[in-house]
């Protein structure tokens, strides 16, 4: 089976190449599918891959016309044929076995391992799954020999991958990295380094289950065990490189709250403990948080990391693992100062106005809500009473003389 | 499994079979691993994260339950590392649960208490908003759910595409706001609906019936089994102050595999039915007299032995019952034979003899052959714990099953292979079978011509079909209905096994599957005109005498239906009907009333008002079920204590009987039940060795009384020649029948439906009838009205109609002995 199902918001190798070369995918399998005897071959890719979808589908009705596929091929013994499963979009539908409950036509949720699929997979048979992208690899490998691949990366981790590279950079897009590099390299190097004069902050490495790097951890490689050791996982092989305008909890409660809203809900840890940290994590970006909030994400994290059935729960919370290990100073000035340094988190926004600067015009009390602006006409300045402001931002939006904060 | 893995818990060696999980194998040596959402008979699942431990060489903890026993694998459940890991768990699972324990039903037996309070951490780390949800809505009328409760553990969804395979009960939405409900919120009143309330590990499925009527540590619980239908599943009857309160199931593996059907659990209302008899009477010019019963008691058996004196031995009969207890069968079976010389003896409208020529299978051997095949039997309607035990043999076993049988059957999509044969050619299908096989192996049948009869209806691939898969069996469990069979094809059927037993490759066993109580007993205990106890026939006058006493009568009694011709005739002078309604029950109607009428006497010891206690000179009470202890033997021959769960102030049956034999100068002593039972292990073979430690928790299985040849089948019956436009009338049960037993207080009333007939699209298309339309069946002892469903339920030529209520009464316009035949008109 082809695992072609990507929830990742960031990532979309899969599509790629499945797009863009599906011929390779299906040959790799074909391979795969040889080296084990296998009958059945499932590509499962997601409805809304629809030109994935359709050039798929258009390279097996190739390969079959060519006697790729179908019965004896190429005039031996081996006989399979290859279909195109399309699943709804389903984040946890990536998970190797939730995959194929989907394909069974059932709730898709993670089942305990082992049994492993090699053993006990799909309709209960023994059932070989990679994805996509490494499909996509076995013919170039099987052509030029194994020690060519091996001749990249570490002695740890050999070959490539093609990672997914966003975030406040020159040039992002899909690049294909020995994992030799490091994130300097890339982000400096092919990616133009961080747009518009702007330092780089935080790396949010190995997607929506990945976590966060500080600029000193940039020369970290990108093979599995460099990335573990720091505290992050390769994930869905994408990273998102940010400038100064990134806040930390910011892009934890993106990353938890994507998760959260994914999660299948079978084993509690995950079900109910991504939800109370989304809701720690609003009350931090909203001024509402307590200094040892910090130390009890930690905790909660580090229990749901242990219990958790799956991946999913497993990495959810690596990024505020990673977030509190590197970034707890931002942590601590949201809840201590109420001050975000990034100006994400509009819950913490406070209006004042800069008596200097205003003209007392007048502008900002038409359209402020609750009646919070007063003075602000004949000569005096304006004042705003933040017990009635409800951080609406109307004010600022309306000063033309930049006298609101 | 015979493979035996080693390995060490918490320093404890511990050896398990391979596949045993490790929660399993540490509960063998009294560790426990906290559980909620496994359940051993749901496999695993690892979904509640409660079970976690630490196993050396594996980095991450994992779930006990999930988990395999390997060898050498070295577990640890008692670590800091663990220990934290539930306290983790559990503070996460209780933070959406509300602690309403104080007005919970679960509370004091809820997994998740006991859990909290042995593992849990004292309070939380966390304020946060619960989700909240409606609390008590109706999930079927029988079964309330709390979603704010529920924990997600999933059994109940998953006991319903496991074990109840429809998949009715299923997870809704994602994530955090996951809900156990049905698709488009219909109610969820599958047949076994129940068993969801007692793997609830929260109170978040309730049974609504016991909803705050008592503290689960105020009941009174007594191991008892349930007396609906053959099966005899073992369950825990809930009292309180003397009043009936719930049923739980009370797993045995050998019986009910843990699990009940819905009858059973709310089908106990009759405990306490208004339509009782509580007292003894006797009729005299029109007026009711009460009496004590046991007055009540020796006076009939005076007046017995006096007709008996004045008319000789035959005119007095016995008309006993397969609800009856062992005990209480045997005594009056001994009564009647000892006291009044006379073998007019019977508990039973359709023929059936003692013994097998093949093994007497146990329930549980359903799941341990290659294939069931189901003889005119219809489990989901009459057994459903075998219909559950065959889906389980099917899906996790990899049993085949083949079906013959006139009407198709809820187990149908499951069958490897479903053949139909025409209503009322049952002997002919059979011997087809038994002719097909015996040719393959070239040995007689022993059919005679009873083989060449009537049109089967089957087509000749099917039949073939059905040879082979038997034939290349290896294992073979045969289920049969014998309630269901017409004329004389039980004794085929015993052909047919003889001939199956034959092949030399083939371990064959079968089991008669009649759905009621004490169906097997009965035929044991010798209710039987032509059978002693232990199936001794009559010619075996020696043994007979020697076991039973010199005097023993030795002469053929009346069958049931020949006592009621004898009755109609007047050759026949007082009948003792014994818990059966022969007036609705029995084929004949109208005349069976008639001929009651004419009896000098009758007398009529039931536990609830029917038909026939109306027409009664004397009427006993029977306290039934719920109030009366004694032993059953369920159809896969395992004798089994049915205990009180209720007290009342009369006798029990036992007592009632053996008052009457003292009466008439019996002088056996039975201190108690179990004294009976003593002599009925003394005297019946098969019987030696149950006392009452042999069966008091799990009962133990019988000696299946020996194979004697038993009658050959004789030529088919000719008389019954096809009427002009007449159909072929077959009853079938159902499960929900609205009787007395499931009276208009039942729990259960959603289940009831009106009176329909099932007949082929062919027939009504040449009777000019359409879907819904009402119709007259009538016949020659009566007519009942129902309405028509035009299906493909039976092959044209027949109809089947479904027993439904009391009130439809369809038993009592059958025709009895061989093939009853229906006129249908427009009401």
């Amino acid at each position: 089976m082809v695992n072609g199902d990507e929830g990742n918001p960031a990532s979309y190798m899969d599509r790629s190449v499945m797009e863009g070369s599906p011929h390779q995918v299906v040959e790799g399998l074909l391979i795969g599918a040889y080296a084990i005897q296998a009958t059945e071959g499932i590509i499962y890719t997601r409805s809304d891959y629809s030109i994935a979808v359709r050039r798929l589908n258009k390279a097996l009705q190739q390969a079959r016309e060519r006697g790729f596929l179908g019965k004896n091929i190429m005039g031996s013994d081996f006989s399979i044929d290859v279909r195109v499963h399309e699943g709804l979009e389903s984040f946890i539908n990536g998970e190797s076995t939730a995959l194929m409950l989907s394909v069974e036509g059932k709730r898709p949720m993670p089942k305990a391992q082992p049994p492993h699929s090699c053993d006990n997979g799909l309709w209960g048979r023994p059932t070989l799954l990679n994805n996509a992208e490494t499909w996509a690899t076995v013919p170039a490998i099987i052509k030029r020999g194994a020690g060519w691949y091996n001749s990249m990366g570490p002695s740890n981790a050999h070959g490539c991958k093609v990672w997914a590279i966003s975030g406040n950079i020159k040039y992002n897009g899909l690049m294909e990295l020995d994992m030799n590099t490091t994130f300097r390299d890339v982000i400096d190097g092919m990616c133009g380094g961080i747009a518009k004069k702007k330092e780089l902050k935080v790396i949010h490495a190995g997607g929506v289950t990945g976590g966060f790097l500080p600029p000193e951890l940039a020369d970290t490689k990108t093979d599995y065990e460099s990335l573990l050791n720091a505290g992050v996982i390769m994930g869905q092989a994408s990273f998102a490189a940010y400038d100064n305008s990134a806040c930390v909890i910011d892009l934890a409660k993106f990353s938890i709250g994507f998760n959260e809203g994914e999660t299948c809900g079978k084993c509690t840890p995950c079900r109910i403990g991504l939800t109370i940290i989304k809701n720690k994590l609003d009350d931090i970006s909203e001024g509402r948080g307590k200094l040892e909030d910090i130390d009890k994400l930690q905790a909660l994290c580090e229990e749901i990391n242990v219990t958790s059935l799956c991946g999913l729960g497993e990495t959810a919370v690596h990024a505020v693992l990673t977030g509190i290990k590197y970034f707890r100073k931002e942590y601590e000035r949201h809840i201590v100062e109420q001050i975000c340094d990034a100006a994400k988190c509009t819950g913490l926004y406070r209006y004042l106005v800069k008596e200097e600067e205003c003209v007392a015009c007048g502008a900002c009390i038409k359209p402020c809500p609750t009646g919070a602006i007063t003075g602000g006409t004949r000569k005096e300045a304006a004042h705003i009473d933040m017990d009635l402001c409800i951080n609406c931002n109307a004010c600022y939006q309306a000063c033309n003389f930049l006298a609101i904060l | 499994m015979t493979d035996e893995i080693k390995l060490t818990i918490d320093g404890q060696a511990v050896s398990a079979p391979k596949g045993t999980m490790v929660v399993d194998a540490a509960k063998k040596v009294g560790i426990e691993i906290p559980v909620f959402c496994y359940h051993e008979k749901l496999g695993p699942f690892g979904c509640c994260r409660m079970c976690l431990v630490e196993v050396e060489k594996m980095p991450k903890l994992v779930t006990a339950c999930t988990q395999a026993v390997a060898p050498d694998m070295v577990v640890l459940t008692q670590t800091p590392k663990v220990e934290k890991a539930r306290k983790g768990v559990l503070e996460f699972t209780l933070l959406n649960h509300p602690l309403d324990c104080p007005v919970c039903d679960k509370g004091g037996e809820c997994p998740l208490q006991n859990n909290t309070f042995r593992y849990g951490p004292g309070t939380t780390r966390m304020e946060f908003d619960r989700a909240h949800n409606a609390k008590a809505t109706s999930l079927s009328p029988v079964i309330t759910i709390d979603r704010e409760r529920c924990i997600a553990c999933q059994r109940c969804t998953r006991y319903s595409d496991i074990i109840e395979q429809e998949r009715a009960l299923v997870m809704l939405n994602r994530g955090f706001h996951n809900d156990v409900g049905t698709f488009d919120n219909r109610p969820y009143d599958t047949r076994f609906s129940g068993n969801v309330i007692d793997i609830c590990p929260v109170g978040a499925l309730t049974n609504s019936d016991f909803r705050f009527k008592a503290r689960t540590w105020d009941l009174k619980n007594s191991d008892t089994l349930c007396a609906h239908c053959g099966c005899n599943c073992n369950m825990t009857m809930g009292t309180r102050l003397n009043k009936f309160m719930r049923i739980e199931t009370r797993p045995n593996n050998a019986v009910d595999d843990g699990w009940i059907c819905d009858k059973a659990r709310w089908g106990y209302k009759f405990a306490h039915s208004e339509t009782r008899i509580l007292d003894a009477s006797t009729v005299s010019g029109g007026a009711r007299k009460v009496l004590p019963v046991r007055e009540a008691a020796a006076g009939v058996a005076e007046a017995l032995k006096k007709i008996a004196d004045e008319h000789g031995p035959g005119s007095v009969g016995f008309l006993g019952s397969p609800y009856g207890s062992n005990e209480d069968l045997y005594l009056y079976q001994k009564f009647f034979r000892q006291r009044l010389k006379t073998n007019n003896i019977d508990h039973k409208a359709y023929p059936e003899t003692p013994g097998l020529p093949v093994e007497h299978y146990d329930l549980s051997r359903l799941e341990d052959t290659n294939l069931v095949l189901l003889i005119a039997s219809d489990p989901p309607e009459e057994l459903p714990i075998v219909e559950l035990r065959i889906k389980k043999a099917i899906t996790r076993k990899r049993v085949k099953l083949a079906i013959l049988n006139d009407q198709t059957t809820d187990l149908d999509r499951f069958a490897a292979l479903s053949v139909r044969y025409n209503v009322g050619a049952d002997g002919a299908a059979l011997a087809a079978l038994a002719g097909g096989l015996a040719k393959e192996l070239d040995v007689d049948a022993g059919l005679g011509d009873a083989a060449a009869s009537a049109p089967t209806g089957i087509p000749a691939d099917k039949m073939k079909e059905l040879v082979e898969l038997v034939r290349t069996s290896m294992r073979i469990c045969v289920v049969y209905n014998p309630a269901a069979l017409t004329g004389d094809s039980n004794r085929i059927l015993k052909r047919l096994l003889e001939v199956i037993s034959k092949i030399p490759t083939i371990e064959c066993g079968a089991i008669p599957a009649a759905p009621y109580t004490n169906a097997v007993g009965a035929l044991d205990m010798g209710v039987l005109p032509d059978y002693y106890p232990g199936g001794v026939p009559l010619s075996e006058a020696e043994a007979i005498r020697e076991n039973f006493g010199e005097e023993s009568p030795l002469d053929p009694g009346l069958s049931a239906l020949e006592m009621i011709r004898k009755a109609e005739s007047g050759e026949l002078k007082a009948l003792l009907v014994y818990r059966s309604n022969p007036v609705l029950d029995f084929p004949g109607g109208k005349r069976i009333e008639e001929a009651l009428k004419k009896l000098d006497l009758l007398v009529v010891h039931d536990m609830i008002e029917t038909e026939t206690s109306r027409l009664a000179h004397i009427v006993l009470p029977s306290n039934g079920p719920a109030y009366d202890e004694g032993t059953t033997t369920n159809i896969g021959g395992r004798v089994q204590y049915r205990r009180r769960g209720l007290t009342t102030q009369n006798p029990p049956d036992w007592q009632i009987v053996s008052g009457m034999c003292a009466a008439l100068g019996d002088e056996t002593d039975y201190s108690s039940l179990f004294g009976v039972t003593r002599e009925i292990a003394e005297k019946v073979e098969s019987y030696a060795g149950i006392d009452k430690a042999s069966i008091k928790d799990q009962g133990k299985n019988r000696v299946a009384p020996p194979w004697n040849g038993g009658p050959g089948p004789q030529k088919a019956d000719a008389s019954s020649a096809p009427k002009n436009g007449a159909l072929k009338l077959r009853v079938a049960d159902y499960l929900f029948c609205n009787d007395k037993i499931l009276d208009a207080h039942s729990d259960l009333k959603h289940h009831f439906k009106p009176s329909v007939v099932h007949m082929n699209r062919v027939d009504a298309e040449r009777l000019g009838l359409h879907e819904g339309e009402r119709v007259v069946l009538s016949a020659e002892p009566g007519v009942v009205t129902a309405d028509v469903a035009v299906s493909d339920r039976c092959n044209p030529g027949g109809v089947i109609v479904p027993r439904v209520s009391d009130d439809q009464g369809v038993r009592s316009i059958l025709q009895g002995g061989g093939v009853s035949w229906v006129e249908i008109r427009k009401a």
